[in-house]
């Protein structure tokens, strides 16, 4: 079967083309993490008090009374049997949210933390998977379709370069440099250290 | 400049960045559905006698045994144990685990290998900056690469933007793919 040049020119384009905003992230969000330690990691923090008639009792009162005062992000740990101050935790890539039960008080007690902007950024890069809310399903099919592309692009790219300038001298050296460079540094922990 | 140098460049930029872009586009897929692809097997299983200091804390006992060995890795100091005759500690980094069990009477550590395998380590490389304890010089190399692939890739990127936009954009391909865009944008900052 012959391959239309036409057609890989054009998935070479959709794949990148679609994925533009992600791939952008992760190369700024990157060279953040490279120059983690040079950046501010201060987390502003900021609690509210609400009244409660009594300690909540299940998982699914606590799932009510999270869905109505406005908790972003989503669900990261709890212990909610534990007797004394059971709590819940969410998080999203700004900063997170603890929610706890004051035993003795009737007070649920809501403390959000604010990442710094660098850490922020870095929370967006480590956001991954399906659990959450509809953005964060969203968010995990687009990630899915920034790590087809990237392969599907890459071989596509591979493809056109050999249709269009397969002797160019060039392209040979960095292909193959590339090429050893990983491919060695692969190996060599797979098998080697 | 001409056409035929900005897919020269573009294409010279892509092919550098090539396998760096299949083994973070593998593992971004690992990653998001939270696959485990390690290997958890013990491969290997030598033992070796060492002088350490057994009156250092937990830490830097563990440490200590790791450069006497000359072993590469990181110590996850919630993996620690001690007895009053054994200390037990794990090294670990993207491509190996191993577990060590020090008999403090004979000064005899056994080491027990557990490699991660090939597709561990693609993933791995992802989170791969060159910089673990007692890393090779080749290894700490990964940390230029790493820099100048970001960098190659983003002019790859803005080139290949470049070329379509002067040369072969349609309408309706410019507002689905800016869409596109401005949505993803929109859902980082929900999330």
């Amino acid at each position: 079967m012959k391959i239309k040049y036409k057609l890989i020119k054009k998935i070479h384009l959709y794949a990148g083309l679609s994925t533009t905003a992600l791939l952008i992230m992760f190369i700024l969000t990157s060279y953040i993490m490279i120059y983690h330690k040079s950046l501010s990691h201060e987390s502003t923090k900021e609690t509210q008090l609400f009244d409660v008639e009594r300690k909540l009792n299940s998982a699914e009162e606590w799932a009510q009374w999270i869905a109505e005062h406005d908790i972003n992000g989503r669900f990261d740990y709890a212990q909610i049997e534990k007797k004394e101050n059971p709590f819940q935790e969410y998080a999203h890539a700004g900063g997170s949210t603890r929610i706890t039960y004051l035993s003795g008080q009737n007070k649920m007690e809501v403390v959000k933390t604010y990442k710094s902007t660098s850490d922020a950024l870095e929370g967006i890069h480590r956001q991954r998977g399906f659990d959450g809310g509809p953005s964060y399903k969203l968010y995990a099919i687009l990630l899915d379709l920034l790590g087809t592309s990237l392969i599907l692009f890459t071989i596509t790219g591979i493809f056109m370069w050999m249709k269009l300038l397969k002797y160019d001298k060039w392209a040979w050296i960095v292909f193959v440099g590339g090429f050893l460079y990983f491919g060695f540094t692969l190996i060599y922990l797979t098998y080697i250290i | 400049m001409k056409k035929i140098l900005l897919i020269k460049l573009h294409l010279y930029a892509g092919l550098f960045t090539s396998f760096y872009l299949i083994a973070f586009g593998l593992s971004s897929i690992i990653l998001n559905h939270k696959i485990d692809v390690e290997n958890k097997d013990i491969s290997k299983t030598w033992s070796t006698k060492v002088e350490v200091n057994p009156e250092l804390e937990n830490v830097e006992l563990a440490e200590s045994l790791r450069d006497k060995l000359n072993i590469m890795g990181w110590v996850p100091h919630w993996n620690i144990q001690r007895d009053s005759a054994q200390f037990k500690c794990q090294l670990t980094h993207l491509a190996k685990t191993t577990d060590l069990t020090l008999d403090f009477n004979t000064g005899m550590v056994q080491l027990e290998e557990k490699p991660k395998g090939l597709i561990a380590v693609l993933n791995g490389l992802h989170f791969f900056n060159g910089n673990i304890p007692n890393a090779p010089f080749v290894l700490r190399t990964w940390a230029v690469y790493q820099w100048l692939t970001l960098l190659t890739l983003f002019t790859a990127l803005v080139l290949g933007l470049w070329l379509w936009l002067k040369y072969s954009r349609k309408t309706w391909e410019l507002y689905l793919f800016g869409g596109l865009f401005i949505f993803s944008c929109i859902l980082m900052v929900l999330i």
